[in-house]
């Protein structure tokens, strides 16, 4: 008797109700047909499922409602890695697609959004372009196109029902990296060569950004709207700068862009230094979290930054806490905008619950800290069982009975907090 | 160049801890399959195989709870609780052990939710791979496999068989769980998702770390000796 795969496949297709010809076939649908029923005659009691699910509930109203919006997992694996991984991500499909002839985006990768299977292809194509390109005239003009095409997938989100907000808001960060790594390049360009096509690409992508960007206006909530805004101030800047580099290259109405975003954040940088012409426009990305830590980059360190090709800081788990201060005001605008009030910085605040999994001696210990903690510390209360500095540690088991001190340390940026409980072991 | 090189290429080449995901995520972008009629897993046959108004709310209600809904978590545990019970049971053979495995199921699942990482679309895949580690668990720590053999005579139905029809039930049901328990593991495991728990082709396959194209072969063949023994014993 053979397996071979028509038989396989003749077998699923029948019992997902196609008429078998074959009469084994037949047979076998029949059986497990019948092991169907058979299980189905087994069940949980209803008093077991119901107890069950309210005790459920109960766990569940402390532990997921506790999380705040800034950091919720989305299924899906794009959203969850930090910014290092996906480049890896996307220089590694950039390697195969190439050597695989694939260049240019074809098919469903071309369509795909963050959180869909094929969107780190549809990425990694996008770097393996970005790669047979020279010179910052054509880098720049590419990356513009791909900071369109993040914001046409932020739109495609919004239609999504139940997407997870962090993958707008990272998406629009990702949009906002490559608006100004592009429109850097692209004055670099324009510095060297006095090309107007450099500036003329520049406005173009302007237009499209700021139509693409009204258009999220009221769809989106949180840090994701924070970003939105930090990217309509961004828009505004690079328009400004575009103007100034070359009145007459097709800009589009800078006032028009200013008038319908919301007063924007200019606080001062300590010791402004004059304000030379520099691309002072392409920002770092508003990272959205309240905590502000003023830094006092000079315009040189941040062209320096960029010039990595660094767009955001490292992500972790909790957003980036940092806030970069905007740029001084180029001469032209009139500086008639206060600053956004800063809120109070919030140390994070310990909490976590352990439990014995049955009469094993293992124990679970879950973290329930609030307040963004970014860094753990566990310890057990017994030499045999590591330290540990994940959010939830491993499982663990004690050697002997007895009782044992857990306790946990949460810090960020604000401060730290310390819980502890008593696990006893029989 | 074929869709299916290049998924495996990208698989080997990316090489990332959730590699395995990937790959199966990728292999899940395929043109959709010719369907049968839809049914609910476990009454007449395994569940449907293209996407249907269920699962679309189903892979919404993952979103939803990844997101810290807890009342999505609960309308997911309504519709995987009957397929994980029956997944252990037929593992254990304990009434009272399986309900106590299911509760640990959906209790670690609640709390590493936080944590997941697999596509909306597998999540009865990753509670059962939760419940397999917790059934393995057991019986590394309990007394040994004869546990098995020892309260060999499952409780079965809550309720006493009452008519000549329920004891055949019952009767049944002992020789079904014997006779899967006897397969080898993997196909015991294809057995006991595929048609006790009524997972799809693509979350057992999820669940196994193995293709669709594996799985289809596996079902058959386990079918195919699940077949013979239950017609031997007859």
């Amino acid at each position: 008797m053979s397996w071979r795969t028509d038989d396989a496949r003749a077998f699923d297709d029948a019992l997902r109700g196609r008429v078998p010809t074959d009469a084994e076939i037949a047979h076998l649908v029949a059986q497990a047909e019948r092991v169907c029923e058979l299980a189905a005659s087994v069940s949980p009691s209803p008093a077991f499922m119901s107890s069950l699910r309210t005790a459920l509930m109960a766990e569940a109203a402390t532990i997921l409602t506790s999380r705040t919006t800034p950091a919720p997992p989305a299924a899906g694996i794009w959203a969850r890695l930090g910014a290092p991984a996906r480049r890896r991500i996307a220089v590694g499909v950039a390697a195969l697609v190439t050597a695989f002839g694939m260049v240019g985006l074809t098919g469903a990768s071309a369509s795909a959004l963050p959180g869909d299977a094929l969107y780190p292809v549809k990425r990694g194509v996008e770097v393996a372009e970005l790669s047979l390109r020279r010179g910052d005239d054509s880098r720049g003009a590419f990356e513009l196109e791909r900071a369109t095409r993040r914001l046409a997938e932020v739109n495609g989100l919004t239609r999504r029902p139940a997407t997870a907000a962090s993958l707008a808001a990272t998406t629009l960060n990702d949009y906002s990296a490559e608006a100004g790594n592009g429109s850097d390049a692209l004055v670099r360009s324009f510095k060297a060569s006095h090309h107007r096509g450099s500036i003329v690409t520049i406005n173009r992508f302007a237009g499209r950004a700021h139509l693409g960007l009204e258009r999220l206006d009221g769809k989106l909530t949180g840090a994701a709207a924070t970003q939105l805004d930090a990217a309509q101030q961004q828009l505004a800047d690079i328009v400004a700068l575009a103007a100034r580099l070359c009145p007459d290259c097709g800009g589009i109405d800078a006032d028009l862009v200013k008038s319908l975003i919301a007063p924007a954040p200019s606080a001062a940088v300590p010791a402004a230094p004059p304000a030379p012409a520099e691309p002072v426009a392409a920002l770092p990305p508003v990272a959205p979290a309240p905590v502000a830590e003023p830094k006092a980059d000079t315009p040189a360190e941040k062209v320096a930054a960029k010039a990595d090709n660094k767009p955001v800081k490292k992500k972790t788990s909790a957003p980036a806490v940092e806030v970069q201060p905007t740029i001084e005001a180029p001469s032209t605008e009139p500086s008639t905008v206060t600053p956004p009030p800063i809120p109070a910085p919030v140390p994070p605040t310990a909490a976590f619950s352990c439990d014995e999994l049955g009469n094993s001696g293992k124990f679970n210990c879950v973290d329930a800290s609030t307040g963004d903690p970014t860094g753990w510390a566990w310890s057990f209360g017994d030499a045999s069982v590591p330290d540990s500095a994940q959010q939830n540690p491993p499982q663990f088991e004690y050697p002997a009975p007895g009782s044992y001190t857990v306790t946990l340390t949460v810090t960020n940026a604000d401060g730290a907090n310390t819980a502890t409980q008593t696990i006893t072991v029989n | 160049m074929s869709f299916d090189s290049l998924r495996a290429a990208l698989a080997h080449a990316l090489a990332l801890p959730h590699d395995e995901s990937l790959a199966i995520a990728l292999a899940s972008a395929e043109p959709t399959r010719i369907g049968g009629p839809s049914q609910m897993p476990s009454h007449r046959g395994p569940a449907p195989e293209e996407p249907s108004p269920e699962s679309e709310r189903l892979r919404a209600l993952v979103e939803l709870a990844c997101d810290g809904d807890a009342d999505a978590f609960g309308q997911l545990y309504d519709h995987y609780v009957k397929g994980i019970y029956r997944f252990i049971y037929y593992r254990v053979g304990s009434q009272q052990l399986a309900e106590d495995l299911t509760a640990d199921t959906f209790t670690r699942a609640l709390r590493s939710i936080a944590k997941y990482t697999w596509q909306g679309k597998d999540f009865g895949a990753w509670l059962t791979t939760i419940a397999r580690n917790l059934i393995i668990d057991h019986y590394k720590s309990s007394r040994s496999r004869l546990e098995l053999v020892t309260e060999s005579i499952p409780e079965g139905p809550t309720t006493a068989p009452s008519t000549e029809q329920d004891v055949l039930a019952t009767l049944t049901n002992e020789s079904l769980m014997v006779a899967v328990n006897g397969l080898p593991s993997e196909q015991r495991d294809c057995i006991l998702m595929r048609f006790i728990q009524g997972l799809s082709i693509a979350e057992t396959a999820a669940a196994m770390s193995r293709s669709e194209g594996a799985i289809k072969q596996l079902q058959l063949r386990a079918i195919r000796n699940l077949a013979k023994t239950m017609e031997r014993d007859v």
